[in-house]
């Protein structure tokens, strides 16, 4: 692997964020936003980001005018599952992992992998995606918009 | 806490959350544009009813109700959540069982926790979310 394709633990991380209200990947409650898991839906169950150091601007992860960019950090996303298992050929596997998954439209693309099985119950194993995206929308949150809804 | 509604009448916290049933029943397949499944039928009737019997529960015995949010997921199961300051209840409404996630922090493995819901356990649940 190119040292460039691994991403490390203090990068940026870009996700776009539906920005009317009545799509429901956000709300604002007394004005304190709030992302919701929604936010992170992915029919793959791999929810897209992009690697900030790749997009001269964060505008241009944006997959609607409308919508905004929030900002995760990749070491932040690893630690969601304090799970690691070290072997002998692979090392420390992440229960859920930030992989470079560049694409011709987006050379910044990444993907947010889980792997259900390192969870400790059979519970989190079966509802992995669910606890993963109410997690990232916690992430979120904490962090707030890099870009507002339909800002510049 | 978040998302708190100042307890309106029993009505109109039943009102709100069959308006969100209202708008769930309109979504076909791809509703989100993330190719996510139109709600399950059986998912959605057995959420209707649990809605009605939890809401039953909490409010019978005094306690204050929030304002859930409804939707739905990719495989078209009807979610439900609530969210305090410093606890979550996420809801998995499936077509014969409750799966409940609490959560208290944004790690998945010591800060969340997964169960199935019964009905004994209703009371349980909700004054962890409202008291700790």
């Amino acid at each position: 692997m190119d040292k460039n394709d691994y991403v490390r633990d203090n990068e940026e991380l870009y996700r776009s964020i539906r920005g009317k209200l009545e799509e429901k990947e956000y709300i604002l409650n007394e004005g304190k936003l709030r992302i919701l898991p929604k936010a992170f839906s992915d029919k793959h169950r791999k929810p897209s980001v992009d690697r900030a150091k790749l997009r001269d601007n964060p505008s241009l992860s944006r997959l609607n005018e409308t919508d905004g960019i929030i900002s995760l950090i990749a070491g932040d996303v690893r630690a969601l599952a304090a799970v690691e298992t070290k072997t002998e050929d692979k090392g420390i596997v992440h229960a859920v992992d930030v992989i470079y998954d560049p694409t011709p439209e987006n050379p910044a693309h990444s993907h947010i992998a889980i792997t259900p099985e390192f969870f400790g119950s059979t519970n989190k194993q079966k509802y992995a995606f669910r606890l993963l995206s109410i997690a990232l929308a916690e992430l979120a949150t904490k962090s707030g918009w890099t870009l507002r809804p339909g800002g510049e | 806490m978040a998302y708190i509604n100042n307890n309106p009448p029993l009505d109109i916290q039943t009102r709100q959350i069959s308006e969100q049933f209202d708008v769930i029943a309109q979504r076909e397949d791809n509703w989100d544009e993330y190719e996510s499944k139109k709600p399950n039928k059986l998912s959605f009737n057995h959420a209707k009813h649990f809605m009605e019997a939890f809401l039953d529960t909490v409010v019978s015995e005094g306690h204050s109700w929030l304002t859930p949010l409804i939707s739905s997921d990719e495989d078209g199961y009807i979610t439900v959540e609530w969210y305090g300051e410093a606890r979550q209840l996420h809801l998995q409404i499936e077509a014969n069982a409750v799966v409940y996630i609490q959560v208290w922090g944004p790690n998945i493995e010591t800060e969340m926790n997964v169960d199935v819901l019964h009905r004994k356990d209703y009371l349980t649940i909700w004054k962890w979310l409202l008291y700790g």
